[in-house]
């Protein structure tokens, strides 16, 4: 996995991935530099957007991700870390 | 100084082997890497990178690869996102990732080289916006920002060329490259005008309008442009505090000025490695590290 910052593209080592109820956090470096991607399902839409337009993919991955958003937005607790309750892979 | 080499046995046991001395090559591009490669099976070697892995913006380079395994399978040590600061006798002082004092016998300089600035270049006239480097330009361009839309390049480097090249893909009208002397790619490319002239002054407030140049003919033209990119006479990059002033501790691992190979950049590896171990070798060294009592 590569990532391109501005200093140039270096490899990107994924280390750990933490689900949360509001999303995930994948844990890596980036050579020697500590790399982090986080995501929420809030950034579900944006995300589906990039995904090519075949329907069933986008229909099947709009379901899924709906069905965690809500439950996760359900769950929700005002101040809550985001790493709390994770679960570490 | 007393340092301890390491080696691995065939079932992958590191173990203390034997008394050596500790040399710190700054740097892992191609000349620090040939450096350290030559010098880890004889010797304790640390590398450091500025930028987050070994090898540096070249790490992909398959030239680059192998000499990184070499080092890596030699037991060196590599010390990557950590920019060597301050050399002193009694070690180099670094701050990044793994920042602090790293004790060290001798300090290899083997930081690149970079494009001379307008002043280097002896440019007079206003100080505009719009007069970048050649690295600068690189970056640019990878960031997808176009410096200018008619840019003049100075300089008659492979990073020249390659800045000259990479304008066009990216949506330059034209690109007029300018030295001093014949230029090495005689026939230009599409959309490439080569030009023997010596820059004079830069025009323009608050951005880059035109470049004042005096051609081989004796002649002074003006180069409407808007941006203008200096890639040209490379020189030594020598930010190492310190380093400079201590010549029996240090030994430079760069090109001569007018050098603009991979082969003269491996010859240079390869040369401050054989200075390394002439200066190792000299009795008031060996004394310095401890050596002589083994």
């Amino acid at each position: 996995m590569k990532v391109s910052s501005p200093v140039g593209v270096y490899p990107f080592r994924a280390e750990r991935l933490l689900l949360h109820r509001r999303g995930f956090r994948l844990e890596g470096a980036m050579g020697a530099w500590p790399a982090t991607i986080e995501s929420s399902y809030r950034d579900a839409a944006a995300l589906i957007a990039l995904v090519p337009p075949i329907p069933v993919v986008r229909r099947v991955l709009g379901a899924m991700i709906g069905r965690r958003s809500g439950s996760a937005s359900r769950n929700e607790e005002p101040h809550e870390s985001q790493s709390e309750g994770g679960k570490a892979w | 100084m007393l340092f301890l080499k390491t080696s691995r046995d065939p079932s992958g046991v590191w173990a203390v082997t034997e008394a050596c001395a500790h040399v710190i090559v700054a740097g892992s591009g191609l000349a620090g890497l040939t450096c350290a490669a030559e010098l880890a099976p004889e010797m304790r070697v640390t590398v450091f990178e500025r930028l987050p892995v070994l090898g540096g913006a070249d790490w992909e380079v398959d030239q680059i690869s192998v000499l990184t395994a070499r080092v890596t399978d030699a037991g060196a040590t590599a010390v990557c996102g950590t920019q060597a600061l301050r050399w002193e006798r009694s070690g180099l002082f670094a701050a990044g990732m793994a920042g602090g004092v790293c004790a060290a016998d001798l300090l290899v300089i083997a930081t690149g080289h970079r494009p001379a600035t307008a002043a280097e270049w002896g440019i007079g006239g206003m100080r505009c916006g719009g007069v970048i480097s050649g690295t600068v330009a690189t970056h640019l361009l990878a960031s997808k920002v176009l410096p200018g839309r008619r840019p003049v390049v100075l300089g008659d480097s492979r990073l020249a060329r390659r800045v000259s090249a990479e304008l066009l893909r990216a949506g330059a009208h034209e690109v007029i490259r300018v030295a001093p002397g014949p230029l090495a790619d005689a026939v230009a490319a599409s959309g490439i005008t080569l030009m023997d002239a010596v820059p004079l002054s830069v025009k323009g407030r608050p951005r880059i309008e035109a470049l004042e140049v005096m051609t081989s003919s004796g002649g002074v033209v003006t180069l409407p442009c808007d941006a203008l990119v200096l890639a040209g006479k490379r020189l030594p990059y020598r930010n190492v505090d310190g380093a400079l002033e201590a010549c029996d501790t240090v030994v430079i691992a760069q090109c001569c000025e007018g050098e603009d190979s991979d082969v003269a950049t491996e010859q240079a590896g390869r040369a401050a490695a054989s200075r390394v171990r002439d200066l190792l070798h000299a009795p008031s060294a060996r004394a310095r590290c401890g050596l002589e009592a083994m």
